[in-house]
């Protein structure tokens, strides 16, 4: 079942992360704060797994990085969407909405099939 | 940048502080959050810790997520494949010394095969741009050109831009009060030195005006070797003298170290100009500069742009105009035309049989190596069979099959690197077997060195093989189906790669079967060769040559020279018995002599012409069957006095036949003239060849021989050090400045002359032995493997019952196929491969049944051997335990 978990994760993680930042650059523990509170605590995962997918995303040339001081002031990497990570989010986000229609789709064809 | 990505790979934990820092931010946000909401700072710590999760792990992937470069993935792996190797001692140390064998084996024939026929010639500018001249396609007859032929082709040569001639002769020196010794001299004409390119250590070349023949020739050139033995390491050797023959000889330079001559095989250390040659050999200067004088051989250097074949064509018409223009003097070169080789190095009369012999050893050397791949392919495959688990592991997870394949590559590059170089330890050590043997008849060649060629060599041929041994376990792991190994708990193996190591094992029986069959048909060809009864007693028998001639003696002088040598030698104490001959009955160079019966018509047969003393017989060992040996009152008479001949019996035979040839006339063609001699005796038949071949033979007493040289022939009681010392001390009592040249036994010589054939047979039979072990392994290897793979069939046919000779004999009739099948593939290359050795084989047929056999039988007991190990742990298998399910 955690493995499940996991895996559902990874694929919606990143569009999770991309629509953090599209509001506004943020550290890692911030982009973690977000997520939880966004998905009300469904995904109980690791704080750190968003620490190699916020790299692959970097990779990829979705985020950017730089270091900035906080309001308390202290040093911290954040992360900013790039314009390619914004194309990337519509896209995602576009596709997201799709297969879920797609599945709720299948959901009630299959209970109607089931009826008759 | 590289440096540190480096360090990332190669280290465990690797201080990246970048993401550190930002990690320990997260566990202390976490903290101030959980403190903030009332935790204790402990508890806090601990949970932020806990939410995080397993922070290297996580880091680790972090890192990874980076991504990587293929030269990073190289590098990865590469960590990965060395802590696989470090991890699994056995199989590393098994697999990397089996390759290792493998490689410095072949990576010494490479070693030999470049001192022989790549090396270039020390100090030499564009050794590529040279070429030899040949004026004699036979060895033995004219091999040389004059002075003044050299200068007339040159003009009708356009496409040498230089030529010089050089003559290689033996010459005395004696330096102070110490013995005097040979030394390789050579005569050099034209600017020698300038066409090699040479550029002097110390002093200067010859000049044009030196270099005349007309010259007064006083002046030499010596090698740098020859320099540091002579006169010390930092002396400055120009302007010094030495005494050469019997002249004395003003030092002008010094060559370039390592420089002995154009060809691998001269050793010169001593070079003069043109005008030297009267003062050699005591004769008028004007020899030099006369056409009729042949002795140069011949160097030159292309044209830019022109080849070897142009310059042949031209130096070709150019001879044709020397004949028309001179016929008397230039008619031998009708028959022999120039031929011009390109490169000097190896002699060209050696070219041939040196690059045959090397195609052979290269050819058995690969299949030594072929071998060693195919065993350690099948450790890897044993090894990837073992971790079927985790590379479907990976494959599942997404790992695509080049990346797969390339972390095998890899692992193969690591393991095969390591080998080259532990195989370069190897080379070296089996490079002392090639040196220690005069091989090719070649004097020492102590170029065995491992220069950047070898090395290369030995580094690319590890990286061939590894690509090589890896493809075999690579393919099979792809091949491997996913779900496969998963399923079966690790108890099914694919049948894919037993095949294929059985198949491997197959085709090590039959390479190394094949070089077993041509090692022993070689050891048997020397046994053979050695067993000759060559009719005198080699071993007991000490040689020991000498020449007055460069010292300046004439006949009549040399004659008693050898007189009073002789007879203080036979005087001493300890020498059994001593005489003096004009030739050793060795392989080597003889006279012929023409023998005729006078008033019969028919050819005169063709005979060895010795001059022998009274104890020749009696000290080679060699019996008198009719007649009767030289008296001493005979031994020194000239031929004119008529003290009559011995014939051989074979030489009797074919001049007689059945009829006692004892006093009866021989007409004896000789050297110089042609006498008419009594038979006195028939001495025992000689084989002086290296093979058995029978040549008649005629001696003469020491007295008539033309030549000034001799040697001195010693059985005595005391060992071969003392009795050299004796001899020297014999000789330097009679004349100081003659030193005593080639002193060995008879026994040595012969050694020599069959050096190849013992090279061969040594290097063949270490190669089959190396190759048989190799076998035995993997044979070992795929018997142990299908043991464990059987296991549970094992158990349960125990478990109903059966015996363990049962168990034995299933083990057994395995083995046995893989060796019937391997013998047979064994027998047909043993055919090919003795085939290509039938002219280097004798007395024993390329398909001796008896070799064979006992070859075959060999390997019946290794194979034996090799499978009791494994058979005896299968009666060992518990049934109840193989039973339990896993």
């Amino acid at each position: 079942v955690e493995n499940r978990r996991g895996e559902l994760l990874q694929g919606t993680l990143e569009l999770l992360v991309l629509k953090t930042l599209s509001l506004a650059p943020t550290h890692g523990w911030g982009i973690g704060q977000r997520i939880q509170q966004i998905s009300r605590d469904v995904f109980q995962v690791n704080q750190g797994s968003v620490y190699p997918a916020l790299q692959r995303m970097v990779r990829k040339g979705w985020l950017e990085t730089e270091w900035r001081v906080t309001e308390n002031g202290r040093r911290a990497r954040y992360y900013r969407l790039t314009a390619k990570g914004r194309r990337q989010l519509a896209a995602e986000q576009h596709e997201w909405e799709r297969s879920s229609r797609a599945v709720n789709w299948v959901l009630s064809a299959r209970a109607e099939g089931g009826r008759a | 940048m590289i440096r540190e990505r480096l360090k990332r790979l190669f280290t465990r934990r690797p201080a990246d502080s970048a993401l550190d820092e930002e990690f320990e931010f997260h566990l202390d946000m976490e903290r101030e959050k959980l403190e903030g909401a009332g935790v204790a700072p402990a508890e806090a710590r601990r949970r932020a810790r806990l939410a995080f999760g397993g922070y290297d792990r996580i880091a680790e992937e972090t890192r990874d997520s980076r991504g990587f470069t293929w030269f990073e993935n190289v590098l990865r792996d590469t960590r990965h494949a060395v802590r696989g190797l470090a991890r699994n001692p056995g199989f590393s140390s098994v697999a990397i010394l089996t390759l290792a064998i493998g490689i410095g084996a072949t990576t010494a024939v490479f070693s030999l095969a470049n001192s022989l026929l790549i090396r270039p010639v020390a100090g030499v500018r564009a050794p590529d741009e040279l070429v030899v001249v040949q004026f004699s396609s036979r060895p033995g007859l004219i091999t040389g050109i004059s002075h003044v032929n050299i200068t007339d082709l040159h003009a009708a040569t356009p496409a040498l831009e230089s030529v010089a001639g050089y003559a290689r002769r033996s010459m005395q020196a004696r330096a102070g009060s110490g013995v005097a010794f040979e030394v390789e001299a050579a005569v050099v004409q034209g600017e020698f030195f300038r066409v090699l390119g040479l550029r002097p250590r110390q002093g200067r070349w010859f000049t044009a005006e030196e270099s005349a023949p007309a010259a007064a020739g006083d002046l030499i050139v010596i090698s740098d070797r020859f320099r540091v033995a002579q006169f010390g390491d930092a002396t400055n050797v120009v302007g010094r003298t030495l005494h050469l023959n019997s002249a004395v000889y003003t030092i002008i330079g010094v060559t370039p170290e390592g420089f002995h001559g154009t060809e691998h095989t001269s050793m010169t250390d001593v070079w003069l100009p043109p005008g030297a040659y009267g003062r050699m050999y005591h004769r008028p200067v004007d020899a030099a500069d006369r056409r009729a004088s042949i002795f140069y051989e011949l160097v030159g250097r292309l044209a830019p742009g022109a080849t070897a074949v142009q310059a042949e064509l031209q130096l070709r018409a150019g001879m044709n105009s020397l004949i028309d223009l001179f016929p008397d003097i230039n008619a031998n070169y009708v028959e022999f035309q120039p031929t011009v080789h390109a490169g000097v190095g190896l002699p060209v009369s050696l070219r041939e049989g040196t690059a045959r012999t090397m195609r052979l050893l290269l050819g058995v050397v690969s299949v030594l190596l072929l071998i060693a791949c195919a065993n350690v392919a099948n450790l890897l495959l044993s090894r990837g069979l073992a971790r079927q688990g985790e590379i479907t592991m990976r494959r599942a997870l997404g790992a695509s099959g080049a990346r797969l394949v390339q972390q095998h590559l890899t692992e193969g590059m690591v393991l095969s690197l390591l080998s080259g170089i532990i195989g370069i330890g190897v080379a070296a050590s089996l490079g002392v077997i090639f040196r220690a043997q005069s091989l090719l008849g070649l004097p020492a060649i102590d170029g065995l060195t491992l220069d950047w060629r070898v090395i290369t060599f030995a580094l690319c041929g590890a990286m061939l093989t590894g690509v090589i041994f890896t493809l075999a376990p690579a393919v099979a792991a792809l091949r491997a189906h996913i779900f496969g190994p998963l399923q079966s708990a690790g108890r099914s193996v694919g049948s894919q790669g037993v095949r294929l190591r059985a198949a491997l094992t197959v085709v090590q029986i039959a390479a190394s079967l094949a070089l077993l069959v041509g090692a022993l048909l070689l050891v048997r060809t020397v046994q053979n060769l050695r067993g000759i009864e060559r009719g005198y007693d080699a071993e007991a028998v000490l040689a020991y040559g000498f020449d007055p001639s460069p010292q300046g003696y004439d006949s009549e002088s040399a004659r008693a020279l050898r007189r009073r040598l002789l007879e203080s030698v036979r005087g001493l104490p300890g020498i059994q018995s001593a005489s003096v001959a004009s030739f050793l009955p060795v392989p080597g160079d003889r006279p012929l002599y023409r023998l005729s019966v006078p008033g019969r018509d028919g050819d005169p047969i063709v005979v060895a012409g010795f001059e022998v003393s009274a104890d020749y017989f009696r000290t080679l060992g060699t019996r008198i069957v009719a007649g009767r040996a030289f008296t001493g009152s005979e031994e020194h008479e000239p031929p004119t006095a008529g003290a009559g001949v011995i014939l051989s019996e074979t030489a009797a035979r074919e001049l007689f036949g059945t009829v006692n040839p004892v006093d009866r006339l021989i007409e004896i063609g000789g050297f110089t003239s042609t006498t008419l001699q009594p038979v006195i005796g028939v001495a025992e038949d000689v084989r002086m060849a290296a093979r058995d071949h029978v040549m008649p033979a005629v001696y003469q007493p020491l007295g008539a021989a033309a030549l000034s040289h001799g040697y001195v022939l010693v059985r005595s009681s005391l060992t071969a050090a003392q009795t050299e010392r004796l001899v020297t001390d014999a000789l330097v009592r009679i004349d100081p400045n003659i030193p005593l040249f080639r002193a060995e036994s008879l026994a040595n010589a012969l050694r020599r002359a069959i050096a190849e054939e013992r090279l061969l047979a040594r290097v063949l039979g270490l190669f089959a032995l190396l190759a048989v072990t190799l076998a035995a392994i993997g044979l070992y290897g795929v018997i142990a493997y299908s043991v464990v793979r059987r296991r549970s069939e094992i158990g349960i046919r125990m478990a109903i019952g059966a015996p363990a000779s049962e168990v034995v004999r299933l083990i057994a009739r395995q083995s046995f196929a893989l060796l019937s099948i391997g013998v047979l593939l064994g027998t047909l290359g043993a055919y090919w491969l003795s085939r290509s050795l039938e002219n280097r084989i004798y007395e024993v047929s390329p398909v001796d049944p008896a070799t064979y056999l006992a070859a075959i039988g060999f390997f019946a007991v290794v194979t034996a051997l090799a499978s009791a190990i494994p058979a005896r742990a299968a009666t060992r298998i518990d049934p109840i335990e193989t039973l339990r399910p896993q």
